[in-house]
This record gives structure tokens, sequence and C-alpha cells, in this order.
């Protein structure tokens, strides 16, 4: 379906899923790095407390350094209870990740299955479309009838207008009458009616009156206001009736065709397929919702500023408060022996060690924090892929576009996912479906119903037989295009509720089996 | 009264269904009343027709214009006659009181007379029960100094 000069959306839609396997594996990297620091820093940790046990054993007498032993193994006690609740938290939260991630790959094979499904159906759509519509065409009778209900409802709009303009020129002039007293006691008296019962002088006097206004005359004009439009909208009405009579041959004709070629159950089953890949992505979006809530958790028990952090620091300042490291070092200085010097000088590489793996942990934290965003925009930029329906096989990039530079760009951070979406849109197209094609073919260039900004008389937004629609507009030739679009729009709710209460499938939005224009 | 009818075409009017005759023969008065019905219904059909192709009339009506223009030796472009056309259609239907006069004030006078009449009565019944108040007050022995205070009023 999509021309050489084009390339397909399923296509940028792989760059884009390479792209963000690429972002995740970059992640992953990062997470790799961050764990075996974590690794590096931990046992750094269990060597500076175990030197600066050392150094109070070396220093306190006998029964204190039990006592800081003791108290330091409470603390290391409570410490790796802190770490493994912290652990133990992050495993789960991981677990559920996971769970989701799966969930969503689950998901999207789904999505894929549908997809591949819609797409084949909107193939055999087209097919049974441009049959029906050639059936209909070479139908004698459907001609006839189409002609003939396409001139009853170019009359009806015209009469609809002449009704308007009547009603308007009774609002405008029969106040003239209803203000005037001559005329109104005249009319109350039913002057000039067999119900006029007045003799002698008054009879005299009355049309002495009736002669000063011109009565009969403008009698006449007022019961020509106040009934002709009614007279008017009720043959109107009648017109309508012969006007859905004709429609309803019509609709019968399509049906039945469409029946009998397979149209109607290609028609259901895609309008059946269309809502469950519009269910799953709603779905899908749900599920990485709650995939970015577990990300958030995650990364806030990976940084330094969590519960078990702070908790965790609280019980070693209470522990360190009684054995200041400077106070043990004035004391190494203090004394001539090389044991403990030797063993402050470990403690010392230690905290340099420490610090540099703090440094290390903080840049690549904010490293991955920072791939952990891209990814989430890749993410969003699919997931809008998706529900924008740019990967159905109608859908359509200019053959000269590469999104790879785009993506490049906004891995770099040059540009934010609204404005890679934004290159994105701006150059997708859904190539024409028969409809439009003939449309075209019909009208020449002069629309181009694959142009974004073209609304093709509201196509897209009315729910209405599209084959239909064209045969009537090519039965109806320019003069008698307007009517065909007013003839559906007329027939429209109420064809739709005659299939609804008949069981067969509604004419989606545009013709489209789901929410979009893509299938 | 057809044009109800008419809104409802399917059932017989009612006064004429509720005097439908139960055998086949109708009454001449009945044929005739149901004819009356059938042919206001078509006048009014008619009327409809006819005002729904007003463009129709417009357009002979135009015809005529340029006709009557040419037998008569003038000419008339098509603006003037469109412009003709629609100052006739504006004016048809349209109703103005006749111009002040002493006849029209005379009409209203008269058209109005029973309410006039009403209020004479009223202005008379009161002028009438004062002077017998009036009256009344003056004779009373009692009451001098206010019967002067009513006749020097």
């Amino acid at each position: 379906m999509v021309g050489k000069n084009y390339i397909a959306g399923s296509d940028v839609l792989q760059v884009l899923e390479h792209a963000l396997a690429h972002a995740r594996g970059r992640g992953n990297e990062l997470q790799n790095s961050l764990s075996q620091l974590d690794q590096v820093t931990q046992e750094a940790v269990s060597r500076r407390g175990k030197a600066l046990l050392d150094l109070a054993r070396h220093y306190l007498p006998e029964m204190s350094a039990q006592a800081v032993e003791r108290t330091f193994n409470e603390v290391r006690r409570d410490l790796q209870e802190l770490l493994l609740r912290q652990q133990r938290r992050q495993r789960e939260l991981q677990t559920e990740w996971d769970a989701a991630l799966d969930q969503r790959q689950q998901m999207e094979t789904q999505l894929e299955q549908i997809t591949a499904e819609l797409n084949a159906l909107v193939t055999r759509r087209e097919e049974l479309q441009t049959q029906l519509a050639d059936q209909l065409l070479a139908d004698p009778a459907f001609q006839q009838l189409s002609q003939q209900a396409l001139t009853a409802e170019q009359a009806l709009k015209r009469n609809e207008g002449r009704v308007a303009e009547s009603k308007q020129e009774a609002k405008e002039k029969l106040p003239a009458y209803e203000r005037s007293s001559l005329f109104q006691y005249l009319h109350e008296r039913k002057y000039g009616t067999p119900e006029y019962t007045c003799r002698g002088l008054t009879k005299r006097l009355d049309g002495w009156v009736a002669r000063m206004i011109d009565f009969p005359r403008a009698r006449q004009s007022y019961n020509f206001l106040r009934i002709t439009p009614e007279l008017m909208a009720a043959e109107v009405e009648r017109r309508r009736s012969e006007f859905t009579g004709l429609m309803e041959q019509i609709e019968s004709i399509e049906d039945e065709r469409s029946d009998r070629i397979g149209l109607t159950d290609v028609l259901s089953q895609g309008v059946e397929c269309g809502k469950r890949r519009d269910e799953l992505l709603t779905k899908i979006q749900f599920e990485q919702e709650r995939r970015d809530r577990l990300e958030q958790e995650l990364q806030a028990i990976e940084s330094d500023n969590n519960e078990f952090y702070a908790q965790g620091i609280d019980r070693l300042q209470s522990f360190l408060g009684n054995m200041e490291e400077s106070a043990l070092e004035a004391k190494t200085r203090q004394t001539a022996e090389r044991t403990d010097d030797e063993i402050f000088a470990e403690i010392t590489w230690l905290n340099k060690q420490l610090q540099e793996a703090r440094d290390n942990s903080q840049q690549l934290f904010q490293e991955r924090a920072a791939w952990e965003e891209k990814l989430g925009g890749l993410d969003y930029i699919v997931r809008r892929f998706h529900l924008s329906e740019y990967d159905s096989q109608r859908s359509m990039f200019p053959a000269s576009f590469d999104p790879r530079p785009h993506v490049d760009s906004y891995l770099r951070g040059e540009v934010n996912r609204e404005g890679l979406w934004q290159a994105l849109s701006e150059l997708q197209r859904f190539a024409p479906t028969w409809v439009q094609e003939r449309y075209e073919e019909q009208y020449g260039g002069r629309k181009r119903s694959s142009d974004k900004n073209d609304s093709d008389d509201n196509l897209f937004d009315s729910d209405i037989s599209m084959v239909l629609v064209r045969v009537l507009g090519e039965i109806a030739g320019a003069a008698l295009r307007g009517a065909v679009h007013r003839g559906m729009e007329r027939r429209s709710p109420i064809r739709q509720k005659n299939r609804k209460t008949r069981g067969q499938p509604p004419f989606p939005r545009g013709g489209s089996f789901t929410k979009g224009r893509g299938f | 009264m057809s044009y109800a009818q008419q809104q409802q075409p399917a059932p017989p009017p009612v006064e004429i269904a509720a005097e439908l005759p139960t055998d086949s023969e109708l009454s001449l008065a009945q044929m005739s009343r149901i004819m009356d019905v059938a042919v206001a219904l078509r006048r009014e059909r008619n009327l409809a027709e006819r005002e729904l192709n007003r463009d129709e009339t417009r357009r002979m009506l135009r015809e005529k214009l340029r006709e009557a223009a040419a037998v008569s030796g003038g000419t008339l472009t098509d603006a003037e006659i469109d412009a003709a056309i629609l100052h006739y259609y504006d004016r048809l239907h349209a109703f103005a009181e006749p111009a002040s006069s002493w006849q029209t004030f005379l009409a209203h006078v008269y058209i109005r007379r029973t309410q006039i009449a009403v209020a004479l009565t009223a202005i008379g019944g009161a002028i009438l029960a004062w002077s017998f108040l009036s009256l009344a007050i003056w004779i009373s022995p009692m009451s001098d100094g206010a019967g002067r205070l009513v006749t020097a009023w």
C-alpha cells in the first residue's frame, strides 16, 4: 500500500525501538557499574569499621575495648539489618518492575499480533469496498434510485431554506397586524366571515373601518403569514419522507450486496479487532504508568535520599559520637608506637577510597538518571506512535526522511521528546484509502485527502458508509455533490440505529476500525 | 381546520369519521363535506407548493417584467428588475396603519366605544353621587359650616 516514494511507519518504529533498546542497554550498564561500586563501598566501609575497632582496642583498656567491640557489633548488626531491609524492598520493587516489564512485553506482542490482524482486515476491507462500489455503480436500478434521492435531497434543502425564509417573513410582518387596534377589532369580530353577526349601523360603521385599513386584503395577508409557514413545513416533511423512502431502498441494496460479498463480516471483525487494539493500548498505558511509579521508587531507594540511609546515618552517628576519629588520630600522634600509625594510615586510605567511590557513584547515578529520562522519553514516543496508529501499514513518511539523526539528536539531549515527536508527526501521512483515491481521480488534484490540513469535507468526522458516499458522489457529479454529503448526514443517525437493531456492525467514524485514522 | 388534518393525513378528520355511515352508502351531504375537506387540503398543498417554488415565481415575474418593458418600448436592466421584485416581495403581506387623520381618530373612538361609554358612565355616576352628597350636606341643619365649605369649593 505504501508507495516506493515513502518509507513505512513500521520502519520508523523499528528505528525508535532500536534506540529504545540501546538506551535501555546503556541504563543497565550504568546500573551494573553502580552495583559494583556499591560493593566496593561496602567492603571499604566494613574494613574501615574494623580498622577503627582495632585502633580502639589498641588504646582503650581491656574492659572498655570489650565494650566498644560489643557496641560495634551491635551497630554492625543494626546496619546489616537496615541493609537487608533495603535490599529486600529493592528486590520486591525489582520483581514487581520485572513483572510489569514482562506484562508489557506480552502486551506488546499482542499489540503486534492485533496490528497485523487489523492490517490484513484493512486490506480485505479495501478490496471488498472497491468490489461493492463497482457492483453498485453497475446496477441501473441503484443508479436510478440514487439520482432520484439526490435530486429529492437538493429540492429538500432548497425547500427547507424557503420554509426558514417564510418563518422569518412572518416573524417580521405579523407584529404590525398584532399591534393594530383597528385590525384586531375587526379580526376579533370575525368581520368578513360567515361568523360575523352584527347588523344595522354597527355593520355599516365596521365596514367603514374595514375600508379604511383595506381589511379583506389585510386579513388574507395575516392568515397567509400565520398559516403558510406551517403548511410549507408540513409539505417539506412529506417530501422528507419521500427522500427517506428512496434512501432506505438505496441502503437496503447496499446492505444486501455487502452481506453477499462478505464485507459486513469483515466490518464486524474489523470493528471488534479495532476495539481490542484500543483497549490494549489503554492497558499498555496503564502498565507504563505503574512501571514509572516503580522506577521512581527504585531510584529513590538507590539514591542517598531514602529512609534506610537516613536511619543508618543516625545509628552510625550515635556510635561514632563516642569514638571520634579525630580524637583517635590525636592519640596516635602522641604515642611513639608504629602499630597505631599503620592502622590510622589504613583508615585514611579507606576514607579516601570511600570518597572517590562516593564521587564516582554520584556521577554514575546522575548519568543513569539522564539515561532513564531519555528512556522514558523514547518510551513515550513509541507509545504515542502506537496510539496515533503510525505503525499501521497505511502510515508512511517521505523517502527522504531519516529518523536516526532526529533520534540521535534526542539522545544527545539537543531536542526534547516533544521536539522529536513534532519532527515525526510533521512528516507522517496516511496513504489514501480507496475512497480517497477515487475522490482524487474524480476531482483531480484539487483536493488531496492524505494532506493533513485537508478536511476532505469532514469525511473523517462522519460515521457514514464510505462506499455509499463515494458511489453516490460518482453518480451525482459535481452539481449534486453537496446533496450527497447532506443526504448521508441526514440519514446517518437513523441508519446507525437501524444497523444496531439488526445486529450489523456500525459505520465507524471516517470508516476506520479504530479511534484513529490508521486502520 | 384543514391544516390540522394535513398534519396527520392518515386518519380521516375526526368530525367526519364520527359521521361515517356503517354501510357503503354515503349521503350527498356527507359526500359534499368530504369533498370540501379534500378541496381544502388540495388548496393548502397547492399554496405550500407555490410558496416553496417562490424562486420559480420570481423567475416568471422577471420574464413578464422584461416582456412588459419591451412592449412599452422601455429598457430595464436585470438589476432594476431584481430590485423591483425584491421591493414587491418586501411589501407583500406587510401591514401599515393608515396615516393619522380625523377619520382615523374617529375610527379609534368608534372601536373603543364600549370602553368610552363605560368610562363616561362611571364619571357621570361619580358626579351625580357628588352632587347628591353636596345637596344633602347643604340642606342639613347640623352642618352649616361644612355645607358652606362644600358650596364655596
